[in-house]
């Protein structure tokens, strides 16, 4: 567990989890730009909980954890539909950006969209699975679980997938 | 099943291909750098959304500047490099666009805000007063000094009404008194490097008009809040809280020695405590001696 409480130690973490709590937004709002403001956000509010409370002993799980909470947030400003759809254009949005990504929507986008459709608790694990790629033990910290519900989630989960593939 | 996962492992290698771009990476980095400096003790009233603004939104020449400042700040320590720096300096433009404006960013309350400005106001003069000295006060360094006071003059009286709003009139009448000094001095001394330096008349014309208007408009406020003092006597209030604020540290210093006590009575019961069991040994020994 690393824990965080200078500034230095801060800005470090920003360095080497600032692509993965934007790729975490990313596939969970679809959205390159809000994704993009949630990672500020997520950082500011980190940094406001330091400085109150002197440090935070799991940096890796307090971002994901604040992320979390900020999706909620965004997801009540804004009526989520159709996310599919609008991840359908993720590519030409981030050429827009001048940032041209291999990133092949085609290859992944079945399961992607049958993810979508899972209800929250498995859909949030697989997520925090397969995209984010944290252990169980991680994902359990970040929802405050224990390591087993998480493992029968993620069971359930894949089964239910596979189930929807063989509709 | 196996294909299942797969294809899930699939996402794993697709996502990662999904980041910040490099410049987004770094000004998010540069803004979280100043916020985490700026603001070492949360106040909840910073937005970040203007924050973000700021940097993302403003012009080109400012964005530049923020970086350069900032490199100066972590770097080199030396981010008063342009807090010298005069009207046709190459480094103003920092000074006035991006320190000043990280200052407004990071006042919170009316009362930082008023002293902000009043701040600025004392720093425009100071400069109108260096360039004058230096013999370098023209038709452009005047029209940047002008303009400057006339913003932070502008911000201060929003400022004042909202303290005027809180009823804080204590700090209305500091502030008051600090740039009546500012302004009489800078005046005067402004008014003597005219004629040593034979600085054409319109240009130190210009810049006295503008301390006269604000010396005004400053005697207006004394005008009002001694006449609000006599009506309502706030002053009597002002001591009311201070009584109200020594009741607290009596409180505070009561409550430390009500602490000091009982770790006291503790310490003695420590004590008695080994007194007792040194007693039980000795008794203990004396017994086994004894034939």
């Amino acid at each position: 567990m690393e824990t965080v409480n200078t500034n230095e130690s801060f800005i470090k973490a920003y360095d080497e989890y600032s692509d993965a709590i934007f790729r975490h937004c990313f596939f969970k709002l679809s959205n390159r730009e809000q994704a993009k403001d949630v990672v500020q956000d997520v950082f500011m509010k980190t940094w406001d909980y330091i400085s109150r409370k002197g440090e935070v002993q799991n940096i890796k799980a307090f971002l994901y954890h604040v992320a979390n909470n900020l999706i909620i947030d965004q997801y009540r400003k804004r009526k989520f539909d159709s996310s599919i759809e609008e991840m359908k254009e993720v590519g030409i949005d981030i050429v827009s950006n001048g940032h041209k990504d291999s990133f092949n929507f085609s290859e992944i986008r079945n399961i992607l969209e049958i993810i979508e459709k899972l209800e929250p608790i498995y859909k949030d694990v697989l997520i925090f699975r397969y995209v984010d790629d944290l252990s169980p033990k991680e994902i359990a910290e970040i929802l405050d679980e224990s390591e087993n519900v998480i493992s029968v989630r993620l069971n359930r989960g894949i089964k239910k997938v596979r189930e929807f593939f063989k509709e | 099943m196996y294909k299942i996962l797969e294809k899930l492992n699939k996402i794993n290698i697709e996502s990662k291909k999904i980041s910040l771009t490099k410049e987004e990476k770094s000004s998010v980095r540069n803004i979280l750098i100043s916020y985490s400096k700026k603001s070492p003790y949360y106040s909840g009233i910073i937005s970040s959304r203007r924050l973000f603004d700021f940097v993302f939104l403003s012009n080109k020449k400012v964005l530049i500047s923020a970086f350069i400042i900032l490199i100066l700040i972590l770097g080199t320590g030396t981010s008063y490099a342009a807090e010298g720096s005069l009207p046709g300096d190459m480094l103003y433009p920092i000074k006035v666009n991006v320190n000043e404006q990280i200052a407004h960013l990071t006042s919170f309350t009316s009362e930082s805000k008023a002293k902000l400005n009043t701040k600025i106001i004392k720093k425009r003069l100071e400069e109108a007063d260096r360039l004058a000295s230096k013999g370098k006060l023209n038709e452009v360094t005047k029209d940047k000094i002008v303009k400057g006071l006339e913003k932070a003059s502008v911000g201060l009286d929003k400022d004042l009404l909202e303290l005027i709003d809180k009823k804080d009139f204590k700090n209305i009448s500091e502030l008051n008194s600090i740039l009546k000094i500012s302004l009489d001095n800078h005046k005067k001394s402004l008014e003597e490097k005219a004629e040593e330096k034979n600085i054409k008349k319109d240009d130190i014309d210009f810049i006295l008009e503008k301390i006269n208007e604000k010396s005004e408009k400053n005697n207006r406020v004394k005008e009002d809040l001694d006449s609000f003092e006599e009506e309502s006597g706030f002053l009597e209030d002002i001591d009311y809280e201070d009584e109200e604020k020594e009741i607290r540290e009596l409180e505070i210093n009561n409550f430390e020695i009500e602490k000091e006590i009982s770790g006291l009575e503790r310490d003695k019961r420590i004590t008695e405590e080994e007194m007792l069991k040194i007693n039980r040994e000795d008794i203990r020994k004396q017994l086994k001696n004894t034939p």
